[in-house]
């Protein structure tokens, strides 16, 4: 049966893949590092110096989903304190951001594999696995902490008849339970890889 | 040694075939690394085979060493049961 996979260009590809998760894992980690610090600066700074004047803002864009609403200034009045809203807007940024350098982390250590030519190796199925577990512990925590800021952005604004729905995204449900399938498949594809390379 | 494959964990079950490759070698004054010139099979995989490291054996490859060493496959695999 001839093979009609190009081995080569997949391998180009995948090289070009890993070196692209390479350089964005690395960037993950300036804008986590300079979260973290803008964090512990906000932390420390004096509640009255993040005193502000609403009569200063334009305009807020406010996004859901695909659609941006711009709510005018003249809606605000009044001065707010913003540490609170600062700090958790830069706590969700931190959980945001571990969550995507948690996947990238481990794609990359994927797709490193398959580029060496061993994609059927127990710490493949090991890796999908916590890849799997971490999607469905995240599709939890990262719209808590989501909804926690909204809600923190409307009581810190004083905005009038809203709500804030908390809601699971269910699409990171079923990403979450095919991974941890496919961690099941490596973990039996390993075995047989074991059973062939010990079969002369 | 037979492995299967568990929910859990890979079970061993305590049977055992033991390979008399370096015997049947010894006999025909043939090194391994000459056979693996003449059955085209990698020096290492020999070495696992004589070491016993092996789980398996294709009969071509078997056909191959036998043919090569002029052997029955009885004189280079044997079964010994192992105790627990």
């Amino acid at each position: 049966m001839e093979s009609t996979f190009n081995k080569e260009r997949f391998h180009g590809v995948i090289g070009i893949v890993y070196t692209i998760l390479k350089w964005i894992i690395r960037f993950g980690y300036l804008v986590a590092g300079i979260t973290v610090i803008g964090f512990l600066v906000v932390l420390f700074i004096p509640k009255d110096l993040l005193d502000f004047n609403m009569a200063n803002l334009e305009h807020i864009n406010v996004q859901f989903t695909n659609i941006m609403y711009q709510i005018n200034g003249g809606f605000f009045t009044g001065i707010v304190n913003i540490k609170s809203l600062l700090l958790l807007l830069l706590f969700a940024g931190m959980i945001n951001l571990g969550f995507y350098l948690f996947i990238m982390i481990h794609i990359k250590k994927l797709v490193g594999s398959v580029r060496n030519n061993v994609p059927f190796e127990k710490s493949n199925a090991i890796i999908l696995r916590n890849l799997g577990i971490g999607y469905l512990i995240a599709c939890v925590l990262v719209s808590v902490v989501n909804s926690w800021l909204m809600v923190s952005a409307v009581n810190t604004f004083d905005v009038i008849n809203t709500t804030v729905n908390f809601s699971i995204d269910l699409q990171y449900v079923f990403i979450g339970v095919i991974i941890l399938i496919l961690a099941y498949v490596f973990s039996y594809g390993s075995y047989l890889q074991q059973e062939h390379d010990t079969t002369i | 040694m037979v492995h299967t494959y568990s929910k859990n964990t890979i079970q061993q079950s305590d049977m055992a075939i033991i390979t008399r490759l370096d015997r049947v070698l010894a006999d025909r004054k043939m090194q391994l690394s000459e056979l693996s010139e003449k059955v085209d099979i990698s020096l290492a995989n020999l070495s696992n085979l004589k070491t016993g490291k092996v789980h398996a054996i294709r009969f071509s490859t078997l056909e191959k060493i036998c043919e090569v060493l002029d052997c029955q496959p009885g004189d280079i695999l044997e079964y010994e049961k192992e105790d627990k």
